[in-house]
């Protein structure tokens, strides 16, 4: 039969994941039986998943995928873009902690644990994070420590210290730790600021000393203490209380206070909002990428035209300020994502296949491209012929808005730097974006001298 | 092929510098092997120690919640 196992799903050996005339299944191992039956009869499975903190399945028939030697074959609800932990912004990165903790605590209630804390194991799905692993539990032994312990610290406790008390940046960490970042440097780059911190003393500082001491595997294993079942809640509990407290304000970066609205005429606004709704609804976008999204306010008018939106931003802060937003309207179709355009999310891990780049979890149906292209030509130096390739490589359709050097914002990023944009203007930009795309739509915004221009790929 | 071994004296400036660069050595190298260090025993033995103590931690707040409570129940009663 022709199934295909995806590159990303091979460290555990319950189970993996694999495509089949394009439908994505799990794959139970017979293994795995026990711990798979327990998390159904036990009440987990419903209890999880009725409070969309577990991805739904159905069992399908095992003729149906082929396979004989498996336990269960399960058809996931798919979610509908995959992100990675080194993409979140602080906000989403907590969501996942506490989400992963409550699953634990909900878990244990039911006789069962998490043996896996990976941060890759949550998706955000509508809105929320949801974990996507439903192989990451197994029957709880009295007295066993929480194994996934360690892997929780990393992927999740470490990053959010450093990314409270450090830089918000230091979430893009995880983009080099794709096993979380060690406690070691988590410990040292803390410094004397974990000292302020129990969670950080205890979980992080002390944590990463006990792990140095007992490393050496020559020497017989430590006897270690058995832990309780209420020693283990008790963990459980202090974890998610030091997470809830964590915070950051996102305030005081570059777009914080700047907003999608500046230095537009309100005529020139509204022309661009009717321009960019009648682009996605032409284009019938099931998917829309909103690159440059800022705090995204054409990412929300993408999402009221139907589109399920990917907000992208190099800015934490303004990722974090649209993440706020998608929580407090309680949005299911906008996801923001803290990508710099100018360095996405590279093919990661094992082969480069674990972990998929941003071209490859495209195309989108659309990209939006809205008062982008002059930080790119001018921040970044980058020539309309590569840019358009680029975007060439995103998605089906591009809305693309032109920015003359003479703009009042493109002004501003040439005041402290010699001019030396001489390719910089109109014809140069369509003849390169021309060799890509078909330009089905070109119109001049009212009171400015931009162009917004919606572009199709051929055959697209 | 032949090589000609050219004779040449360690000075003292010469002996400095590989002195200097074995004790880089000694310093840069991990303790242990980095690919041989087991990396779950201290985890669990940090549990052992650290899960009963905010246990007993977690009771006590409970407790002194719990009393908070009573007494200002106590005197919410007393109060005319």
């Amino acid at each position: 039969m022709s199934l295909t196992r995806l590159p990303s799903s091979f460290r555990d050996p319950s189970g993996f994941l694999f495509r089949h005339h394009d439908t994505l299944y799990r794959y139970v191992a017979s293994s795995y039986a026990a711990h798979y039956d327990a998390v159904m009869r036990s009440g987990l499975y419903d209890e999880l998943t009725a409070a969309d903190l577990l991805i739904p399945h159905d069992e399908t028939a095992l003729t149906e995928a082929g396979i004989l030697d498996a336990h269960r074959i399960l058809r996931p609800q798919p979610v509908s873009f995959v992100s990675y932990p080194y993409e979140w912004c602080f906000g989403q990165l907590k969501a996942a902690a506490l989400c992963t903790l409550e699953i634990q605590r909900r878990a244990l209630a039911r006789g069962l644990t998490l043996k896996d804390a990976s941060a890759c194991n949550i998706q955000f799905h509508r809105g929320r994070p949801i974990l996507i692993d439903t192989l990451s539990f197994e029957v709880y032994q009295e007295g066993a420590p929480w194994i996934a312990y360690r892997q929780f610290c990393e992927h999740f406790l470490a990053p959010l210290l450093l990314m409270s008390r450090v830089h918000a940046d230091a979430g893009r960490w995880l983009r080099e730790y794709l096993d979380g970042v060690p406690l070691e440097v988590a410990a040292r780059v803390l410094g004397a600021r974990a000292a302020l911190s129990p969670a950080a003393l205890i979980h992080v500082r002390l944590h990463a000393r006990t792990i140095r001491r007992f490393s050496d595997s020559a020497k017989p294993p430590p006897r270690a203490r058995p832990v309780s079942k209420t020693g283990l809640a008790a963990l459980i509990e202090h974890l998610a209380a030091s997470i809830r407290r964590f915070d950051w304000r996102p305030s005081g970066t570059e777009w914080t206070e700047y907003g999608n609205t500046r230095g537009y005429a309100r005529e020139t606004l509204d022309a661009k909002r009717a321009l960019v709704r009648e682009g996605i609804l032409s284009a019938g976008a099931v998917t829309v990428w909103d690159v440059g999204a800022n705090t995204g306010e054409f990412s929300r008018l993408a999402a009221q035209a139907g589109a399920s939106v990917v907000a992208l931003d190099a800015d934490p802060a303004a990722v974090e300020l649209n993440y706020r937003g998608v929580v407090a309207g309680g949005e299911r179709s906008i996801l923001p994502l803290v990508i710099d355009i100018a360095n996405p999310s590279p093919a990661l891990g094992w082969d480069l296949r674990e972990r998929m780049s941003l071209a490859g979890r495209g195309p989108a149906d659309v990209v939006l491209a809205l008062a982008l292209v002059h930080h790119l030509a001018i921040s970044q130096n980058l020539p309309f012929d590569l840019m358009a390739e680029g975007f060439a490589r995103l998605g089906r359709t591009l809305i693309i808005e032109y920015v003359p050097k003479d703009d009042a914002q493109a002004r501003r990023l040439l005041r402290s730097r010699p001019d030396i944009f001489t390719s910089y203007d109109r014809a140069t930009f369509e003849g390169a974006f021309r060799r890509f795309f078909d330009v089905t739509r070109c119109e001049a915004l009212p009171s400015s001298g931009r162009v917004l221009y919606t572009m199709v790929k051929p055959g697209g | 092929m032949r090589v000609a071994r050219v004779p040449h004296r360690v000075t003292g400036s010469r002996m400095l510098q590989i002195l200097a660069v074995l004790c880089a050595v000694s310093v840069a190298a991990p303790p242990a092997a980095h690919a041989y260090i087991d990396p779950l025993s201290g985890s669990v033995v940090l549990q052992g120690s650290v899960a009963g103590v905010l246990a007993a931690l977690l009771t006590i707040r409970h407790w002194w919640a719990s009393a908070i409570r009573l007494v200002r129940a106590w005197f919410a009663r007393a109060a005319p």
